[in-house]
């Protein structure tokens, strides 16, 4: 349909529906003056209402009479006529729907079913780059595009690999070089090089050694561990923490803990810890790291997991610029007519009932957000509804600038082969604007988004939002997303 | 028995053409309840006016101009603000007088085809909303909606019934 068309369509209904201002009115009335079958258009949408009311108004006393009847003799329904009997069969088919209702409600099927724990997200990230690499004997090689989980190492005898982490930072790995990605936002080095340039959306991405932990906390630094344990830490941007292994950070002392600027280096054997020269040839791995902005262009103005929060039970979340909704009566951008999600106290998770059991009935059967991520409600195969039942993630600008959203990930967290169709969807948008960002999740895959959000001004809504893609089954998924702000007068 | 004759004629000719006149009232008016006393008005002016009408002319165009008249009417006795120009009004009364009854006819049954093509929450949305006189703001309190939610719904519900009868017909007019 074209947009011409559309904004006709969009105009008679408002004005046929009483909604419409006093210029929108004008504007049909203009368009009408022109045009003969905008006239028509206009007559056509008029009679429909009117058609609404007839029917829907009929039906509506017939179900009365029909309740009435009901409580009438038998003798009375034999005089029933044939269109008397039709109507009878449409009041049994909606009281069918309704019993189904009533079950789908009582006993959400197990494939939807949220397990009582929350799986553990494994190592992520992903190879972005393999440069004249000699693989070590008996070890798996990776290619391009490779997701990376906890247990799988990667062991090079030479060459470089460039390695993104869910969170956003990049390492260059050096060989001979052991490396793991234990999380979204920890790696572990055994022995080798590596340079790390992190983004200000990762900020306290950390590399593990077997002495010492070393914490991002500006954007540039190399690390080098020797196959004896011998560690080296040298910042060539911002500045980097650097703590003895077990020292947790409520119980870190002033001596356990090294912070070292731009410029600086330290090198650590056993419990020992001390300066060192800065190594040049630091540089040249570092050239090798792609751009990443620092912490003087941006700001992160939110994140979802750092600012996720438990709220009250059966309350929606009330503090701060999030919020969490479910599409549950009209499709997913027609953001006025969300249900909003409550905290269930419970399962320690937004979803459409709090801890009231199933009152939203079976659509968001599954729907929630915990803080690793969520699931969506049903999808379009699923139901009645013409639409798929989206979770969203709201986030209200609380300044006007130019935002974007960074570092987004998406990966599924269970997968059975023994279901089809098991792809998420995954939309970005703002108010009521085109998507900025329209993807989709295969069941075992890994998802990044990333989008620019344009200038927005204070009080505009940002929207996250995850779909079943036509059928739910299985749909968790684990996910983060940083919303940043540009700095004025910085371009990216 | 003459009397008795043309009553049975003209109420067998508002029966054929109520809903198509009604309609066209509610265009003018966009309110169930203004469109209903308009009709009222109307039915009467018609039924005085009923042998001015030649039988065998189209009874929906002489309606209509009549509906028209009472409309203008009653904006000025009522001191009601006009939502159209007279000159739309006009325009509307000579496009609805060129529609065929049996097109209107034609819609309505695609429309009932078309309903039973919504889903259920849809359906019972559109029961809700159009089965009884209940505003939307009670409807709203009562399903713990928001208005502007509901509207919305309706809004997206309308349209979709209006591409569905549009498809409807376009197909019965297919050949073959």
């Amino acid at each position: 349909m074209s947009s011409e068309r559309e904004t006709l369509l969009k105009l008679c209904d408002l004005v046929s529906s009483g909604q419409a201002d006093e210029a929108q009115v004008a504007d049909l009335e203009a368009w009408m003056l022109e045009d003969e079958s905008a006239r028509q258009v206009f007559l056509d949408w008029s009679a429909l209402h009117v058609d609404l009311q007839n029917l829907v108004g009929a039906q509506s006393s017939r179900v009365v009479l029909e309740e009435e009847m009901n409580r009438s003799s038998h003798t009375v329904r034999s005089i029933l006529s044939s269109k008397w009997f039709g109507a009878l069969a449409a009041v049994f088919a909606i009281a069918l729907l309704s019993i189904n209702w009533y079950r789908n409600e009582a006993t959400p099927p197990l494939a939807e079913s949220e397990s009582s724990s929350e799986l553990e997200l494994d190592g992520m990230a992903i190879v972005n780059r393999i440069e004249n690499v000699s693989w070590a004997e008996k070890v798996k090689k990776y290619a391009v595009g490779d997701l990376l989980k906890s247990s799988n190492w990667i062991e090079i005898e030479s060459g470089v690999a460039e390695i993104e982490f869910g969170q956003g930072a990049v390492v260059i790995l050096e060989g001979p070089a052991r490396f793991v990605a234990k999380s979204t936002s920890v790696g572990f080095l055994d022995y080798g090089k590596l340079a790390s340039v992190v983004p200000p959306w990762a900020d306290g991405f950390r590399i593990d050694t077997s002495s010492v932990e070393v914490v991002d906390r500006g954007t540039q630094f190399v690390l080098e561990v020797t196959r004896d344990q011998k560690v080296s830490v040298g910042v060539t941007k911002g500045e980097v923490e650097v703590r003895q292994q077990g020292s947790s950070r409520e119980t870190t002392a002033e001596k356990a803990m090294h912070r070292i600027l731009a410029g600086s280096s330290i090198q650590s054997l056993g419990s020992k810890i001390e300066d060192t020269l800065f190594n040049e040839q630091w540089n040249s791995l570092s050239q090798q790291l792609p751009y990443r902005p620092d912490h003087t262009e941006v700001e992160v103005i939110a994140k979802y997991r750092r600012d996720f929060k438990p709220g009250i039970a059966n309350e929606p979340r009330s503090d701060g610029n999030w919020r969490y909704f479910a599409n549950l009566w009209s499709p997913v951008k027609e953001v006025d007519d969300y249900k909003e999600l409550l905290w269930d106290s419970r399962r320690t998770v937004y979803d459409p009932n709090g801890d009231r059991g199933w009152e939203a009935g079976p659509h968001l059967r599954a729907s929630n957000f915990s803080y690793r991520g969520g699931h969506p409600g049903q999808g379009i195969q699923q139901t009645d509804a013409d639409f798929d039942h989206y979770v969203i993630a709201a986030y209200q600008v609380p300044k006007a600038g130019r935002y974007l959203i960074k570092s987004g990930w998406l990966l599924r967290a269970e997968s059975r082969e023994d279901l089809v169709n098991q792809s998420v969807d995954l939309r970005v948008w703002v108010n009521k604007n085109p998507s900025v960002v329209e993807e989709t999740c295969s069941n075992k895959g890994l998802l990044r988004f990333q989008g620019d959000l344009g200038e927005l001004l204070e009080g505009d809504w940002i929207y996250v939002a995850v779909g079943p893609q036509s059928v739910s089954y299985n749909d968790r998924f684990e996910w983060d997303f940083a919303i940043v702000r540009e700095i004025e007068g910085v371009t990216l | 028995m003459e009397d008795k004759s043309r009553t049975d004629e003209f109420v067998a000719l508002l029966a054929q053409h109520e809903s198509q006149i009604f309609s066209f009232l509610y265009a003018l008016v966009c309110h169930r309840d203004d469109a209903q006393d308009l009709m009222q008005e109307a039915t009467v002016t018609m039924w005085r006016n009923f042998d001015q009408f030649k039988a065998g002319t189209n009874f929906s165009a002489w309606g209509c101009e009549i509906s028209k008249n009472c409309a203008l009417n009653y904006f000025q006795s009522r001191k009601r603000r006009k939502m159209f120009s007279t000159t739309m009004i006009e325009l509307l009364a000579e496009t609805e007088s060129t529609t065929d009854v049996e097109m209107r006819l034609a819609r309505r049954q695609a429309l009932r085809h078309c309903l039973d093509k919504l889903g259920a929450k849809d359906r019972e949305l559109v029961s809700q909303c159009y089965g009884s006189n209940t505003s939307i703001k009670s409807i709203a309190e009562q399903i713990k909606r928001p208005v502007a939610g509901i509207y919305n719904s309706l809004s997206r519900i309308r349209r979709a019934l209006y591409q569905c009868i549009e498809a409807t017909l376009a197909r019965e007019e297919q050949p073959g």
